[in-house]
């Protein structure tokens, strides 16, 4: 019997007619059109990929040295390449217009391109009839023909459904179908990419994205900018560790000596964080301590949305208290002890037996300029004090100029200050960092592996069995692993005596070949 | 299934309703998505303009502050401003040019005040008894001395040299930045700026 040949059919979509196929008229339908070809789509990676590649071919503007400005420094560092490079935008690619204006037009052609074929793929696969035409029989890339009863097609309906098929008969037809839902992987994909990309582009939504480094002294109090100044971080302490290179292994012990000995080991910050519940009447906040914690490297702390890393200190740590005794200069006896905090000096300091002193000026970086002492900066590098004590035998006050191993107009006075001693604060630098974009990315990133798996580990698989004047007509299915379905079916193909599949695509490309 | 009771007429207007739902549908899904584009387009285009290390420049919004004077007597804020031309200077006691430019602001703050422009100083995070012992020093200033004690408006202003004034007109906007001493000649000229 001569076998008829049939053109073997376009499966992706059940034949279904998409909309895109459809004869346009307006200018939304011809965009729509556009964008729903796949090919589209795949230009529009393609443009992604070669413009990110070109991207890391110089370094990108955050990473070149701050000394010069990013106009000059791809020229000189480059040459003509450098200066078409930063030219075109590459330097700051991914906030680059195009760049974004690429992923938004890729994202449109996703969603498009998904409306355009899941809705017509699954109406097409809801109501798919059992008896289906020699035509789409004989188009299909798996099938066989032979004589046979219905019987026969009787006998192979439980052998199907212990694999796991899910039948349908119709005057003795059969429709075997099972993991339809593997082809909704690559939609089920594509919300993920959705959800991904829009994520990312949630980061410039206020109050979505925040990231601050902020310096804190050992017991200062500071408001973080991130939340608006409704939290105020307080350094409670700042511990810092150092390797020994006499107690650690010989291995190591050179290299921390190279090093200078002062390689850290660990640094963390007792921290605690208030909440600002008000204004005082003396215009200052006022506030509520909401907890403490520490933070260490890799070990953040966190509060609501935001977590408070341990990113960096200063090497040097700064005076932070200066004490000083009040000396009788005659007969050496201490009259009483005073303690000055150089971030927020008193202007007096009263004392014990109606001694006091007072803070005339605080010189935190001391200087003389002309002849009068003056500071260089804010910062206590160098602090001096201009003292005034009052005492019984001299009400008015002795005056002196006091820093360190200096003491200016003191030494025919009755009465001296003393250096007493001195606290050290360190600062810390800690990264107070916001993100609500990530739940979106991960989200993202799940439902996207998710429907990856879905297409990749569960293809759809159909076979359908017909009788027509004691002819059977076979034909089977399968979107992936198509000898997983020729193993799957043929097994119970033959138990019921019937033909196993061919793979007619293979037989006509070797009949092509030949 | 299919309604057949319709006629050819009915159908057709049928058919041409449900077109226009769709071409409806479709221009809104592509104007949404390339609007979200385009919004994000924008900021990062309004970031490139904006200064990289948070320093606030000529077009930019005035950041508000609340700070109190150096006698802790009264808190002054942004909004107090508003409507106002107003020039924001930042000073150290550290710096020269500053102390040299305040007898100047010093004399001219009555006319500043009478032309409807508000001056004042903010001192960048130095000690209350320090600043004092120096306001003594010139004679005192007339116009308010603000206290910055925890540099966060210096921060929030992205302050590197000293002394700073920005001019500020009526909105809010910052009109220009002016780093550098201030001369009779620069002070006028700030003025009628702020005066827009």
């Amino acid at each position: 019997m001569m076998q008829q040949e049939y053109k073997q059919l376009d499966m992706r979509y059940e034949e279904a007619e998409l909309r895109s196929k459809r004869k346009n008229q307006s200018w939304i339908d011809r965009t729509w059109t556009f964008f729903s070809s796949v090919k589209v789509g795949l230009w529009l990676i393609g443009l992604i990929i070669i413009a990110s590649g070109v991207g890391t071919i110089f370094p990108q503007e955050m990473y070149i040295p701050q000394a010069i400005p990013p106009e000059e420094f791809y020229g000189k560092e480059y040459g003509t390449a450098g200066d078409m490079y930063y030219a075109l935008g590459f330097h700051n690619l991914f906030e680059s217009w195009w760049y974004i204006g690429l992923i938004t037009l890729l994202l449109l052609s996703i969603i498009i391109v998904s409306i355009d074929r899941f809705f017509p793929l699954y109406r097409a696969l809801k109501k798919q009839p059992v008896i289906q035409s020699d035509r789409f029989m004989g188009g299909q890339r798996f099938g066989a023909e032979a004589t046979g009863t219905v019987n026969q097609i009787d006998a192979i309906e439980p052998l199907l459904k212990k694999k796991g098929y899910k039948i349908r008969r119709q005057d003795g037809a059969l429709l075997a179908e099972k993991q339809r839902f593997g082809r909704w992987g690559p939609y089920i994909n594509h919300i993920g990419l959705v959800l991904f990309f829009g994520g990312a582009m949630l980061r410039i939504v206020p109050g979505m994205h925040e990231d601050e480094l902020l310096w804190i002294r050992e017991g200062e109090t500071l408001p973080i900018e991130a939340t608006d100044n409704e939290y105020y971080l307080e350094n409670n302490a700042f511990n810092i560790e150092f390797y020994d290179p006499a107690k650690e292994d010989e291995k190591f012990s050179e290299a921390l000596k190279r090093a200078g000995g002062s390689v850290p080991k660990n640094y963390d910050t007792q921290m605690t964080l208030y909440e600002k519940v008000g204004m005082s009447d003396d215009f200052k906040p006022k506030l509520e301590k909401v907890k403490s914690g520490e933070t260490a490297v890799n070990q953040p702390f966190e509060f609501g949305n935001y977590q408070v890393f341990q990113e960096q200190y200063a090497a040097d740590p700064e005076f932070k208290t200066m004490s000083f005794n009040i000396e009788n200069q005659k007969t050496g006896k201490v009259v009483d002890t005073i303690k000055v905090d150089l971030r927020n000096p008193q202007e007096t300091y009263p004392l014990k037996d109606g001694y006091e002193v007072e803070l005339k000026d605080f010189l935190p970086d001391f200087v003389v300029k002309d002849g009068k002492p003056t500071t260089n900066s804010s910062r206590p590098v160098n602090p001096a004090f201009v003292f005034t004590i009052k005492s019984p035998e001299h009400p008015k006050g002795e005056r002196s100029l006091i820093g360190i191993k200096l003491n200016v107009g003191g030494d025919e006075n009755q009465y001296k200050m003393g250096f007493a001693g001195t606290e050290l604060s360190n600062i810390s630098g800690v990264r107070i960092k916001k993100d609500l974009t990530l739940p979106f990315l991960f989200a993202g990133g799940m439902i996207f592996m998710f429907g990856l798996l879905l297409g990749m580990y569960w293809p759809h698989r159909r076979v359908w069995l017909k009788e027509t004047n004691g002819q059977i007509n076979i034909a089977g299915f399968t979107n992936k692993n198509a000898l997983g379905l020729q193993k799957e079916v043929n097994l119970a193909l033959t138990e019921v005596g019937l033909p196993q599949l061919e793979d007619r695509q293979k037989l006509r490309e070797e009949g092509e070949s030949k | 299934m299919k309604k057949t009771n319709q006629n050819p007429d009915e159908r057709l207007a049928a058919a041409k309703q449900k077109k226009k739902k769709r071409s409806f549908w479709r221009l809104m899904i592509m104007t949404m998505v390339l609007f979200a584009g385009a919004v994000v387009i924008m900021q990062f285009v309004d970031q490139a303009t904006r200064d990289k290390d948070g320093r606030v420049l000529a077009g930019d919004d005035a950041p508000g502050f609340a700070l109190v004077d150096l006698y802790g007597e009264k808190q002054h804020t942004m909004d107090e401003y508003k409507g106002k031309g107003l020039l924001l200077n930042f000073w150290g006691t550290f710096c020269e040019p500053c102390k040299k430019e305040m007898p100047l602001i010093n004399d001219n703050y009555d006319m500043m005040q009478k032309a409807g422009v508000n001056f004042a100083a903010v001192n960048v995070g130095e000690t209350p008894v320090r600043v004092s012992s120096f306001i003594k020093e010139i004679g005192g200033t007339e116009y308010p001395i603000l206290m910055d004690t925890n540099s966060s408006v210096e921060k929030a202003y992205g302050i590197y040299n000293l002394p700073v004034t920005f001019i500020i007109n009526k909105e809010g906007k910052v009109v220009e930045k002016y780093e550098g001493e201030i001369d009779q000649a620069k002070l006028e000229e700030m003025i009628k700026k702020a005066n827009e």
